[in-house]
């Protein structure tokens, strides 16, 4: 029994315990905190699985903008769960037993928790691992080259690197030409065949990854560029239909009810150091998500957050004077024509749609590199606008 | 042993044994400001304790900076939360239990 | 060095089955309020403790920015509690 089986099986204790609390608890501010450390205990979960960005997402979105808009949803509801009798229906009963079942036994033919020979250190995993950084079993970044490597030769591609490979499906093949000038030989991986190349474009047919050390944005942002553009669209028509359903048109003094913690001075002092440091920190996760744990979506619920702060201590009406609901609404469309409009960059610069490495010839991995940028700003303004959003409709005392 | 690594095993050790006492405290002190009293304080230093720890351990300058930013954080925000805690359940006409009354159970 | 770090994080999991204890049991929302902020605060440190334990120091800035939220949802809990409104 290793260390991680033992704090895994510990952790998933904890979860089932606080998973019945919240629903046998009858006092409903009491179940949405619980949920809260429900959130936080699956993070832990992810972080003991070494998942970073999923434990990240985890925590910032359940552990806090999830639990706010609980207490937000409390606003307009009752505080107890009436009593019921508690009778078991029992076809209901069965039926979950026996789903339960079926996807108990489906998971006896997945490979084993951290099993080396699993299908997916196999398949794709390797060559991206050679194609960003390059190092046997590497972590990128963590592990130190060998004397004499020069970093910025190696992510140079010229074309003199070497001569075209005879096995067409190698698709690693120029930096496993360049590493192997320098004596550094990589375990040969299975590629597929290469995709139709434009004759002129020296762009290595499938080196989607480019120069991004952190595999997971890699993947969702460029391998799967469509899942994500149409994952930021379903985020904004969520805040599209909130505010269809929620929003009533304004009235006289409607603003007026507001109730600011402005005469806590403590609280007033210490929200107003940590506001524009959390804006920072936001926008730092949003940028730095290429290079390690993060991204669009965790960094937009901490630019979310600060906002949040800024309404809960000073009242909405303050808010709605530094933001005004027509900016915030034009800015959650943004966010989506930003992503989509990358894609589109790149198929008038005579690529395919969301084929970033058209942003910058000369290197195709930096332009992989930039476009990630551009479409992890993009998730993060939509992001952080549509959580703002929720709230102001879920903070407006009268709803429907 | 490195002198870096005894410092590290004392401070983790001195942050782990108040953390523990704290939510031992947490369960077993009678009334609600007693608990607030154990959880809050030891809380913030048992975390304060754990961080500067592992700043000598660190290899690298930027996590270390990094590590003492996060124990500033926490060393600001925490007993702001703790004091909020408390000021909203005064407001709501907690008191205090004293001894001899009904209900001080653990 | 590595058990010195699991002693820790193992010390930290009892805590946070200890407090999980007063957050379900606790009779006013006070205590409930009370056991959420704390075992945020002994998650930031036990997902800090992870990354040393697997050699990776990148899981920090999780832990800076999960400290920045769940002040904000004390702070949200607590404007909640005691004005009814989330204005």
């Amino acid at each position: 029994m290793t260390a991680v089986i033992l704090i895994d099986t510990f952790l998933l204790i904890l979860v089932t315990i606080t998973a019945v609390a919240i629903i046998e608890v009858r006092n409903l501010y009491a179940s949405a905190m619980l949920t809260s450390v429900y959130s936080l205990l699956m993070a832990l979960v992810w972080v003991n699985m070494h998942s970073m960005d999923v434990a990240f997402t985890e925590a910032a979105v359940g552990g806090g903008i999830s639990t706010i808009l609980l207490i937000g949803t409390l606003v307009h509801t009752a505080r107890e769960e009436k009593p019921q009798k508690s009778r078991v229906h029992w076809k209901a009963a069965a039926v979950t037993a026996l789903c339960g079942a079926a996807l108990i036994y489906g998971t006896f033919d997945m490979p084993r928790f951290g099993d080396p020979k699993a299908p997916i250190h196999h398949y794709r995993v390797p060559e991206m691992m050679a194609q960003t950084v390059g190092f046997i079993n590497g972590t990128p970044g963590k592990q130190k080259p060998p004397e004499g490597f020069d970093h910025t030769e190696y992510r140079s591609f010229n074309n003199t690197v070497a001569d075209v490979p005879a096995d067409p499906t190698d698709t690693a093949w120029r930096e496993r030409s360049l590493m192997a000038q320098h004596g550094i030989i990589l375990p040969k991986v299975n590629g597929h065949a290469p995709a139709h190349v434009e004759p002129g474009h020296t762009h290595p047919p499938d080196d989607f990854n480019g120069h991004v050390p952190n595999s997971v944005t890699s993947l969702l942002a460029a391998y799967r560029g469509y899942d994500t553009m149409f994952e930021t669209t379903v985020i904004f028509t969520a805040g599209v239909s909130l505010i269809m359903l929620l929003r009533r048109p304004r009235r006289e003094g409607y603003l007026q009810r507001s109730a600011p913690l402005v005469d806590q001075t403590i609280l007033r002092v210490v929200g107003k150091m940590s506001i524009p440091f959390i804006l920072l920190f936001g926008l730092y996760v949003i940028t730095h998500g290429e290079l390690g744990p993060g991204g669009g979506f965790q960094g937009g619920v901490a630019v979310a957050c600060a906002f949040i702060l800024f309404a809960l201590i000073f009242g909405r009406p303050a808010l709605y004077r530094v933001l005004p609901p027509p900016v915030s609404d034009l800015l959650t469309g943004l966010g989506v024509l930003v992503y989509s409009g990358t894609g589109a960059a790149c198929l008038l610069l005579g690529g395919q749609f969301l084929d970033y490495s058209m942003l910058d010839l000369a290197s195709p991995g930096d332009g992989e590199a930039l476009g990630m940028t551009l479409v992890e700003y993009g998730v993060g303004i939509t992001v952080s606008m549509v959580m703002l959003t929720i709230f102001n409709q879920l903070a407006e005392e009268q709803s429907t | 042993m490195q002198w870096n690594h005894i410092v590290t095993t004392v401070f983790l050790a001195l942050g782990c044994v108040v953390s523990l006492t704290g939510s031992y405290g947490l369960l077993r002190m009678p009334d609600f400001y007693t608990r607030l009293h154990t959880a809050g304080k030891t809380d913030s230093l048992g975390q304060v304790l754990i961080f500067l720890g592992l700043v000598f351990v660190t290899p690298d300058w930027l996590t270390q900076c990094k590590l003492i930013m996060v124990a500033l954080i926490l060393m600001i925000a925490a007993p702001t939360a703790t004091h909020a805690i408390t000021k909203a359940a005064h407001l709501h006409d907690l008191r205090p239990w004293t001894k001899g009354d009904p209900g001080g159970e653990p | 060095m590595s058990w010195v770090y699991l002693a820790t994080a193992v010390a930290l999991l009892i805590g946070i089955a200890i407090i999980l204890v007063r957050a379900i049991v606790g009779p006013t929302v006070y205590d409930r309020i009370l056991a959420t902020n704390a075992i945020g605060t002994k998650t930031i440190v036990f997902v800090t403790l992870l990354g040393y334990i697997s050699g990776r120091t990148e899981f920090i800035d999780m832990a800076i920015v999960y400290a920045l939220v769940s002040f904000i949802t004390t702070i949200a809990i607590l404007k909640f509690a005691e004005k009814g409104r989330l204005d």
